[in-house]
């Protein structure tokens, strides 16, 4: 799956679990994650949106450290490859 | 509640024996030999059999101060298979112990990162195995009591499965008044009311307002089950546990 897949599914993601209102076309990977409105439920919803889209299960304490959005592309792109 | 780290290298060995070893042992005697003199009566066990035979075994819920009740009632086979929650600390691992030694699956973590890495586990393990049931101290681990929080909704909302709220109360019983939970330890031959609720479903999808609207409802109701439960045992709190009308803020965190 390429970065640019991986991105756009991503957005499609956030939009639905995100608590606040998030408008993906401006995001890049340099975006901070903090600044799309994660709690703990939405987080939850990430996880496994992102398991259920691409396969991937992510480690919450990972997840947690990720401070921009293209440390979560990254993760998925490398366990996607394996 | 005792901190400490994960393997537990820095708690003396004196400590670590009676923890994780002797008071195990001797609660688990303890469990065994009470379990045999209380009589069991049950209300509304077609909640419970409706739920065990719908597609995802449910997510059991009941408050922490009742789980000595359940413990062993619920380790029964005919009374389903559970997947239990345990906090990381010193006390948690000697729970952990008990109820593994009773035949249920354990997970551990409580709050904060840790109760999420633990949710994420039971949602995973619940996922593959249809048939196990999750159970959860709703108010764990450590309160307030009474207080529902958001990790049993999002167990069921990602796992399909139905919160089935389950209570138990006995008479005579005894509080233990220090606990913040005031576990309530039946004596010997003791009869014991297990009461469980109508099963709650929960959509897969939720925003944090729904969220809590299901959250609140479901601590609504387990409050109700366990005026229930108290008042079919002739069991009297003085201090029952009450609803809290304050949303909680942050869903499933404290």
């Amino acid at each position: 799956m390429t970065r640019e897949k991986i991105l756009s599914s991503l957005g499609e993601i956030v939009e639905e679990s995100s608590a606040e209102r998030v408008d993906w076309s401006s995001v890049t990977e340099a975006t901070k994650l903090e600044t799309l409105g994660f709690d703990s439920l939405s987080v939850l919803d990430l996880i496994f949106d992102v398991e259920q889209t691409t396969g991937v299960e992510m480690v919450v304490k990972d997840v947690i450290s990720m401070q921009a959005v293209g440390e979560l592309v990254t993760y998925i792109a490398d366990r996607c490859d394996g | 509640m005792t901190k400490a780290r994960a393997d537990f290298s820095d708690v003396g060995p004196v400590k670590r024996f009676l923890m994780l070893f002797l008071l195990p042992e001797l609660a688990l005697l303890l469990l065994r030999f009470l379990d045999l003199t209380w009589r069991y009566r049950e209300t509304g066990r077609r909640h419970l059999e409706r739920a065990l035979a719908s597609k995802q075994a449910p997510v059991g819920a009941f408050f922490h101060g009742r789980t000595f009740l359940l413990l062993r009632f619920m380790s029964r086979s005919r009374n389903g298979r559970w997947l239990a929650m345990c906090s990381k600390s010193l006390d948690g691992e000697g729970m952990a112990r008990i109820e593994k030694r009773l035949g249920l699956r354990v997970v551990r973590g409580s709050s904060g990162k840790d109760g999420l890495e633990a949710v994420v586990e039971m949602i995973r393990i619940v996922r593959r195995d249809p048939g196990l049931g999750s159970c959860l101290a709703v108010d764990g681990s450590r309160g307030p009591r009474g207080r529902v929080q958001g990790g049993v909704v999002s167990v069921a909302q990602r796992t399909g499965a139905w919160i089935l709220p389950v209570t138990a109360a006995a008479k005579p019983a005894h509080i233990l008044e220090r606990s913040w939970d005031r576990t309530l330890i039946p004596l010997p031959w003791a009869q014991v009311h297990v009461v469980y609720g109508e099963p709650i479903e929960v959509p897969a999808r939720l925003k944090s307002p729904a969220f809590e609207e299901i959250r609140a409802d479901l601590e609504q109701r387990m409050v109700a089950l366990q005026a229930k439960a108290d008042a079919l045992a002739g069991f009297g709190d003085i201090e029952p546990v009450a609803a809290d009308s304050r949303p909680m803020e942050g869903s499933m965190s404290r």
